[in-house]
């Protein structure tokens, strides 16, 4: 399974999220922002896919809508933000430390 | 594909099909759609993309070895930025009492009537506070004296500015003394002091006298009176002593040109367009609730028309916007306490009651007063600088003061010109580490922040005259 | 064009001699040259003259000055090192350089002559006046003379405390905080490291140095010498190679580099490198103008220093004229014919003499408010 999947039935949305394209912290990153409105759920539903839960209870049909349409965008932004992240840590944590070591670094 | 390695950064969309990226230590560009994910993916090359290889490669988002040769200058950088921290307590407000003749809708703090002397600060606590402050290690301080109304006192802020005078010959430090009054009972004898002492005034001012009025109620026309003691005061000491700040409530949206002009009127160059705290007294009348999204709104259209008076030649300045753009567009840090990361509680500010208790921030003050001492450090009387500024209060605090550790802002492109206010965090949500996805502070600074960016970005000339306003 | 080196006719001069020049009230054809070693003075003249026991006949001793410093030669070679009626005066350290820039106007060799120059300057500085208010010191590449450099400046500054002393180098050795050993006797207030720095990258940078590593290097230099106390001021040379990134330079400079007292951007010499290569690196003053503006614009909204050295004010745009300074150093400067109209020239730094057929083409002058 190699993209984003969307169901539904009458009580949830729900979201399946190939692990392999998409980390963890991609995910929920890009779910915390949305907590503001909507009851979400977040699990693992097998060794290769996440599943997001969305609770349609008070969810209009725009909101319903416009989820559909941004979603992917929007985890796809997260997942680049991830990986600018796992491969500047390093290097970020050196230019602080250096930035507050008052001149004991300075032959990194 | 190209062989580079990335540096630290983040990005966001702007609405105009743009993406910003903004860098670990505040370096920024503003980059077609797209193109995030082809810095990513090793897709810009510097045969074909030279110029935006450069811009990359200048700006501090690429390297092309693992550790950037210049990583020295980088760290710099980051310290200049956090520059503030490393002086620490620099401004100390005295709440010198907590009598007040006005009785102001938003007022912050549990004002009595002008009457009851026992809500002055005695001369113990004025003694054993200013030591406090002379402790700071910070060379510059500032001793900015609140209320209540201050002048209701002014004999005492005559005997605290004169006393630390005394004690500062020893410590030796540059000090700035403001006032925070409503230029009611201002007068020639208080002015000749101010002048002889070069301290500098801040008062309030809502905007034009209906509005003015409506919010800030008085037995006389508070209006009248605060626009009669400025031009006193801009007539003793000089415009550039004396500033005004506003207050904005629900009234107050309507009404964002007319607020404006009402300045200009009254010869001041800027303005601070403050949104109201959303917690505390404030909340005590619907009169003063309203959304972020209203704020931020009245904060578009009262900008643009600012920025349409500077095109037409008038220099104008809204601070929270300069505050901002001086994070933006120059290396240099502001000792501007609420955005700042570390938080500015603290480390930025500290709040003398008149009661000898000391709190972390002007907020923190009000919640004290409500009942609620979450951020109460300790005492004058009975507790020394180490168990106030670095006890466990302090430490305690200390862990909700960074927005580089707190979720929502860990992958923000704003992070390092935003800041950490877990005061804010605490009144609006309960917690000190808060709920960015619902909190009115990341809204309207987030929101601030791209409407900035976008202004930037569509039109030079507006970008010309932001530089004007913080580039030296 | 002040000529400063000459050739004439050798007699019995064994060794390099540095000495000082005087005149004699009745022979106004001679002029001689005492240096403290010997109580013998060797003699200079434009004629061939009797009693000349040590000397250099074949010499224009029109062009020069009591007062002046020399080096006399035992090939006959006479070369000016000191003009006692200038405030341009430098002194020369070695004609090594560690970079090989395009537009080089004093193009490097390698030549063992570090020595060579040490000794001669270390004798020049006993015979500049006490007066000398700046010295300039320059190569090649000053830094490459080590522990020279320190032995020299702390001559200089043991006998005149007051002087103040400029030192044109890449810094790219001072990228090394242990070469700072060399540097202890310099008083920080007293000396300004005066560094080329041409592009905001190291692309465009190192393309111009022609030397991989430079900017890093150069940075690095900057940097250590801001973190030690030292002052610093930078010079830009728009060229070909870097005009559509000088804005972009300002920029790094005001953001990276913010504590810089000056920024010189300067016109080109049509000079050695330069003049070989003159096809990849010349643009007219018309594109050049452009970009100047907006990268001098953006340093002075900055607050940071800027001048322009070097440039003829009629080719400058009338709003940057006021930042123009009079560099370009007399021996090597001239007017054209035309330039006697013109109602600036006394405050216009002319024209350097081996850009003069470059530049004419352009050269109006200016007759009134108007003009550009």
């Amino acid at each position: 399974m190699e993209q984003i999947v969307f169901k539904e039935d009458d009580k949830f949305i729900y979201i399946f999220i190939p692990q392999r394209l998409y980390s963890k912290e991609a995910v929920l990153n890009c779910l915390y922002w949305k907590l503001n409105e909507l009851k979400i759920r977040f699990s693992f539903y097998s060794e290769k896919e996440f599943q997001v839960s969305i609770d349609l209870k008070n969810l209009s049909l725009h909101q319903k809508e416009n989820l559909k349409d941004t979603f992917s965008n929007d985890l796809l932004d997260y997942e680049l933000r991830e990986i600018v992240h796992r491969e500047t840590k390093n290097i970020r944590e050196l230019i602080i430390a250096k930035a507050f070591a008052n001149g004991a670094l300075d032959d990194l | 594909m190209s062989k580079y390695y990335l540096m630290p950064f983040n990005f966001c969309r702007l609405s105009n099909s743009n993406e910003l990226i903004i860098n670990t230590i505040g370096d920024y560009l503003i980059l077609p759609n797209g193109t995030v994910k082809d810095i990513i993916k090793r897709n810009i090359q510097k045969k074909k993309d030279s110029e935006l290889y450069l811009d990359l490669l200048s700006n501090f988002f690429i390297s092309e070895t693992p550790i950037n040769p210049l990583i020295d200058a980088m760290a710099i950088r980051y310290r200049t930025k956090k520059e503030s921290i490393s002086n620490f307590t620099g401004l100390h407000i005295f709440a010198i009492t907590l009598r007040c003749d006005h009785k102001c809708d938003y007022c912050q703090v549990s004002r009595q009537s002008q009457d009851f002397k026992e809500f002055d600060m005695s001369l113990e606590v004025i003694e054993k506070s200013i030591d406090l402050m002379l402790k700071s290690p910070n060379d510059c301080l500032t001793m900015e004296f609140q209320g209540g109304e201050p002048l209701l006192v002014f004999d005492k802020i005559k005997q605290s500015i004169e006393m630390t005078k005394l004690k500062n010959s020893v410590t030796n430090k540059k000090i700035t003394y403001v006032i925070c009054t409503n230029l009611t009972h201002i007068n020639n004898e208080i002015l000749r002091y101010c002048k002889d002492n070069s301290i500098l005034i801040s008062c309030s001012l809502d905007g034009p006298e209906f509005l003015h009025n409506y919010n800030r109620i008085y037995s006389n026309n508070s209006y009248k009176s605060t626009i009669a003691g400025l031009r006193l005061a801009q007539q003793f000491l000089g415009e550039d002593r004396i500033s005004a700040l506003m207050t904005t409530t629900t009234k107050s949206l309507t009404f964002p040109l007319e607020i404006i002009d009402e300045y200009r009127k009254n010869g001041l160059k800027n303005i601070f367009l403050r949104s109201i705290n959303p917690y505390g007294y404030a909340l005590r009348t619907q009169k003063n609730r309203y959304t972020t999204k209203q704020f931020v709104d009245f904060y578009k259209k009262a900008l643009n028309y600012i920025i349409s008076i500077n095109l037409r030649g008038e220099f104008f300045v809204e601070d929270y916007a300069k505050i901002i753009l001086t994070k933006i567009l120059t290396p240099f840090s502001l000792n501007y306490v609420d955005l700042q990361s570390p938080s500015g509680i603290i480390t930025g500010v500290v709040v003398y009651n008149r009661d000898g208790n000391v709190y972390a921030s002007d907020e923190s003050r009000m919640l004290g007063e409500m009942g609620d001492g979450k951020f109460l450090l300790g005492n004058v009387i009975t507790d020394n600088y180490e168990s106030i500024f670095y006890g466990s209060k302090s430490s305690m605090l200390s862990k909700y003061m960074c927005n580089e550790a707190l979720a929502g802002c860990n992958r923000c492109p704003f992070q390092i010109y935003c800041g950490a206010d877990p005061v804010h965090n605490y009144a609006t949500q309960g917690d000190l580490y808060g709920r960015r996805y619902s909190n009115a502070f990341c809204e309207r600074n987030k929101a601030i922040l791209t409407f900035l960016f976008e202004l930037m970005n569509q039109d030079n000339d507006v970008f010309e005259i932001f530089k004007s306003w913080v580039l030296n | 064009m002040i000529p400063l080196q000459f050739k004439g006719t050798p007699i019995n001069i064994s060794n390099p001699v540095v000495g000082i020049i005087s005149n004699d009230i009745l022979k106004k054809e001679i002029l001689y040259v005492s240096s403290f070693r010997n109580d013998e003075k060797i003699i200079l003249s434009a004629k061939a003259v009797s009693n000349m026991n040590m000397g250099v006949f074949g010499i224009p001793i029109d062009n020069l000055s009591p007062g002046d410093v020399v080096v006399t030669y035992p090939d006959g070679v006479v070369e000016t090192l000191f003009r006692i009626n200038s405030e341009d005066n430098t002194i020369f350290m070695t004609n090594n350089c560690n970079q090989n820039c395009i537009m080089c106007c004093q193009p490097p060799q390698r030549v063992n002559d570090i020595k060579h120059f040490f000794d001669i300057n270390y004798t020049l500085i006993d015979l500049i006046p006490l007066s000398t208010k700046q010295l300039g010191i320059s190569g090649g590449e000053p830094t490459l003379c080590g522990k020279y450099l320190s032995l020299l400046f702390e001559k200089l500054f043991n006998r005149i405390q007051d002087i103040n002393v400029f030192i044109l180098t890449n810094a790219v050795l001072l990228s090394d905080i242990k070469y700072f050993k060399h540097l202890k006797s310099f008083p920080k207030d007293k000396v300004l490291f005066s560094i080329p720095l041409y592009g905001d990258n190291s692309y465009t940078h190192d393309s111009i140095v022609r030397t991989k590593g430079s900017f890093y290097k150069t940075i690095k230099g900057i940097y250590n010498l801001f973190k030690e106390g030292y002052r610093v001021e930078l010079r830009v040379i728009p060229q070909k190679l870097n005009l559509i990134r000088l804005e972009k330079l300002s920029q790094f400079i005001y953001k990276n580099l913010t504590f810089v007292e000056n920024v010189a951007f300067m016109g080109l010499e049509n000079i050695g490198k330069a003049q070989t290569n003159i096809e990849e690196i010349w643009i007219s003053p018309q594109i050049l103008s452009t970009h100047l503006i907006k990268a001098t614009d953006f340093l002075r909204m900055s607050g940071i220093n800027c001048s322009l050295y070097n440039y003829q004010n009629c080719i400058l745009p009338k709003r940057l004229r006021h930042l123009s300074l009079q560099t370009i150093s007399d021996w090597k400067m001239e007017y054209l014919p035309e330039c006697s109209t013109c109602i600036e020239k006394n405050i216009c730094g002319g024209i350097f003499n081996s850009s003069l057929n470059l530049i004419k083409q352009y050269i109006e002058p200016i007759k009134d408010e108007n003009h550009s």
